[in-house]
């Protein structure tokens, strides 16, 4: 985990943590010409509005102010400014706009991880911290999990964000197993051998890619154990103390599908995928067992029966809610 | 950061929103830079009012002060704005004359007395004397001459002052330093020009400290105000010690102090060919000429023949006329904040090292040294 110690200027009141989208100028920003406040752009660094802008500093004392004044009124504010260098402008600056204001010591700190992709961060108790961000999709197989997670990906990876696309089962060994192996499998063999699976996807490249502050998609996750082998009769609760160690998603997205519309879709679909599990009874049940994890709150409910672009519409609306980032931007690029 | 009752009563809001306002940010500014409390201040001079410079977030944020109901509760002068008279007929548009005029006229509802860039012309300050200035030609005047004391503001932050009549204690305001890391030598200047070119090398050979000048004792005050305002554009000082000028110089301690001559030899190469501008606009008063300064001029010139000349002196300067034996006297104006591409001039020929190098960069075009009696000689008609 990337932690980079900060100290506060001025917070005026504003309760950390403060988290959101980095963005990062190793320039001294001269706020007349290199800032747009009428639309919130930063000359070749970018948007600044609700971000984390990290600046050496700004120049050209007399303009800077009023410059970074009109931005909030313009509703362009950044959620918070870090600075290397601060004089009694920028500090001027800050406070008649009403934005938090930090000071690095090390701006290279900041600029390394965020060169490697690191963009998620907050800021609390005198460090700026890069997060990693887990997002699970979930759902019944013809949900449309893999497209959505795919998507999702690569407007991340437009809009300049370190993200990786991965899914379960994981491991080869795991998948020959469940379809041409000779073990009895048992309910709870089963699922052990998913989590087994899970566990080693997460050290391998889970982990690693949170470390350095990546976004990384699952394409299943904890959930997809715990409603498939808990259609099947294994105790919920266990299936749930199996997953002590893993970490929960910082976002999982539950893609709901009446299973009988699900089978359809899937049957146009030419991967023979394990089938073992595809009976509507028990996909029946499972969806049951996802539903109950919506009410508790752990997952947020998506209508993956709609289409697949208003699937998509509504999950980058929650990862731009729950990140505090903006993606409308590079998806409406990357059309 | 200390504050006084009467501070805390301001800050929370009992003088109004406006003093609220500017108390928030002059305190969270004075803690910042680690100042333990604020000093009230006599005089306010805010830079950063030229429209060109500080465009429409500026404009924006005086008009909401001064609607807020913000007046000065102190002696407040402002530097000069754009200027708004025509170029060889050519005048600016319309729009950036009215959102000039604006601003101006914001600051004088707020209480502003004047518009110049030597506010000590306006009200000479006293030694000793506790001051909020903003443009760094006059804060290097009011702390290196007057022996006055003033922060180097930033625009805004003189703005507020104001109206609070208050700044941080910053370490203008603790009197002279113990000592200097430079002592700079300078051989006799012959004109005022001369002196600012010295201003400039001198400013970028001691950027990273406070310096002791040596050669500008006895020297007139032009050469003085030339020096300064050229100095403060590469160092960014509050002060120059100035011996034999600036009271109490020989108090300072020169022990470890680095020493630089600057000579004569070095200045040439800031004097242009003048042949390379061919319909040059003249301009003399950066920073603004004094009373007498002007009468020797105006003196010196028979009637412009060739060219145009500019003269910018502050607003009010009295017994000026708007144009004097072809003279364009400038009040409250500034050539070098003034876009001056836009009018259709083609060079600037001056006798300022300050404007020669700031007219570049913001008033777009080229710009060219040469000694006053040069520009004086070469405007007027002959026979």
């Amino acid at each position: 985990m990337v932690e980079v110690r900060i100290t506060p200027v001025f917070k005026d009141g504003t309760s950390e943590p403060i988290c959101g989208e980095v963005i990062v100028s190793e320039a001294l920003i001269s706020p007349l010409g290199d800032l747009d406040p009428e639309r919130g752009y930063l000359r070749n660094v970018g948007w600044v509005a609700n971000k984390i802008v990290v600046i050496k500093g700004f120049t050209g004392s007399t303009v800077g102010p009023y410059v970074v004044y009109s931005l909030v009124k313009s509703g362009n504010s950044p959620k918070a400014l870090v600075v290397e260098t601060v004089d009694a402008s920028t500090v001027a600056s800050a406070v008649l706009a009403g934005i938090p204001l930090y000071k690095v010591d090390n701006l290279s700190a900041i600029v390394e991880p965020f060169r490697r992709g690191a963009r998620i961060a907050c800021i609390e108790s005198g460090t700026l911290k890069f997060k990693g961000v887990l997002i699970a999709i979930e759902g019944l197989d013809g949900a449309g999990k893999t497209s959505i997670a795919r998507t999702l990906h690569e407007v991340l990876l437009n809009c300049g964000f370190r993200s990786i696309y991965t899914y379960e089962p994981y491991s080869n060994a795991i998948r020959e197993i469940f379809e041409f192996g000779t073990l009895k499998l048992t309910p709870e063999v089963e699922a052990l051998l998913m989590v087994a699976d899970r566990y080693s996807h997460y050290v391998e490249i889970v982990k690693p890619e949170l470390d350095a502050g990546g976004i990384v998609i699952l394409d299943r996750y904890m959930y997809s154990t715990i409603a498939y082998q808990g259609s099947i009769g294994v105790d919920l609760e266990w299936l749930e103390s199996l997953h002590r160690y893993l970490p929960k998603p910082d976002i999982c997205i539950y893609l709901d599908i009446d299973p009988e519309l699900g089978l359809r879709r899937k049957a146009g679909s030419e991967r023979p995928k394990l089938k073992y599990f595809e009976t509507i009874e028990r996909l029946k049940r499972a969806r049951e067992i996802y539903l109950d994890l919506v009410s508790k709150g752990k997952m947020v409910l998506v209508d993956a029966s709609q289409d697949l672009h208003l699937v998509l519409g509504r999950v980058l609306e929650i990862v731009e809610e729950r990140l505090g980032i903006d993606l409308r931007r590079c998806y409406s690029e990357l059309q | 950061m200390y504050l006084t009752r009467v501070e805390e009563r301001m800050l929370l809001g009992d003088y109004g929103e406006a003093v609220a306002k500017a108390m928030k940010v002059i305190v969270k500014v004075g803690e910042a830079l680690g100042a333990e409390r604020l000093i009230e201040v006599t005089h306010a001079h805010v830079s950063g009012i030229s429209y060109f410079n500080i465009g429409d977030p500026g404009l924006e944020f005086i008009e909401d002060l001064a609607r807020l109901g913000a007046r000065f509760s102190i002696f407040t002068t402002a530097n000069p704005y754009a200027v708004l008279v025509d170029y060889s007929g050519r005048s600016l548009a319309s729009e950036i004359v009215g959102k000039q005029l604006r601003i101006a006229s914001a600051l004088r509802t707020m209480g502003s007395r004047a518009f110049t860039c030597t506010p000590y012309y306006v009200r000479t300050p006293k030694p000793g004397e506790h001051l909020a200035w903003a443009e760094s030609s006059a804060v290097l005047y009011a702390n290196s001459v007057i022996g006055a004391m003033t922060n180097r503001e930033p625009g805004v932050l003189s703005l507020l002052a104001g109206i609070a009549g208050r700044t941080y204690l910053g370490d203008a305001h603790r009197g002279l330093p113990e000592e200097v890391e430079y002592i700079i030598e300078i051989e006799k200047p012959s004109d005022p020009s001369e002196a600012g070119v010295y201003g400039l090398i001198a400013g970028r050979v001691a950027s990273a400290g406070i310096a002791l000048v040596r050669g500008l004792t006895s020297m007139a005050e032009p050469y003085v105000k030339e020096f300064l305002a050229a100095y403060a554009i590469y160092s960014p000082t509050h002060i120059a010690i100035l011996e034999g000028v600036t009271p109490g110089y020989s108090r300072v301690s020169l022990a470890r102090a680095e020493r630089i001559q600057i000579g004569r030899s070095e200045l040439e190469e800031f004097y242009g060919n003048l042949d390379s501008c061919e319909s040059p606009l003249y301009l003399i008063g950066c920073p603004h000429l004094s009373l007498e300064e002007l009468e020797q001029v105006i003196s010196a010139v028979d009637s412009v023949g060739r060219g145009e000349l500019w003269v910018t002196v502050g607003d009010p300067m009295p017994q000026t006329g708007w144009l004097k034996r072809g003279v364009k006297v400038i009040s409250g104006g500034c050539a070098v904040t003034t876009k001056l591409d836009i009018l259709g001039v083609d060079c600037v020929v001056t006798d300022s090292a300050k404007a020669l190098i700031y007219i570049p960069r913001l008033a777009g075009v080229k710009a060219y040294l040469t000694r006053r009696s040069e520009i004086l000689r070469r405007v007027t008609k002959r026979g």
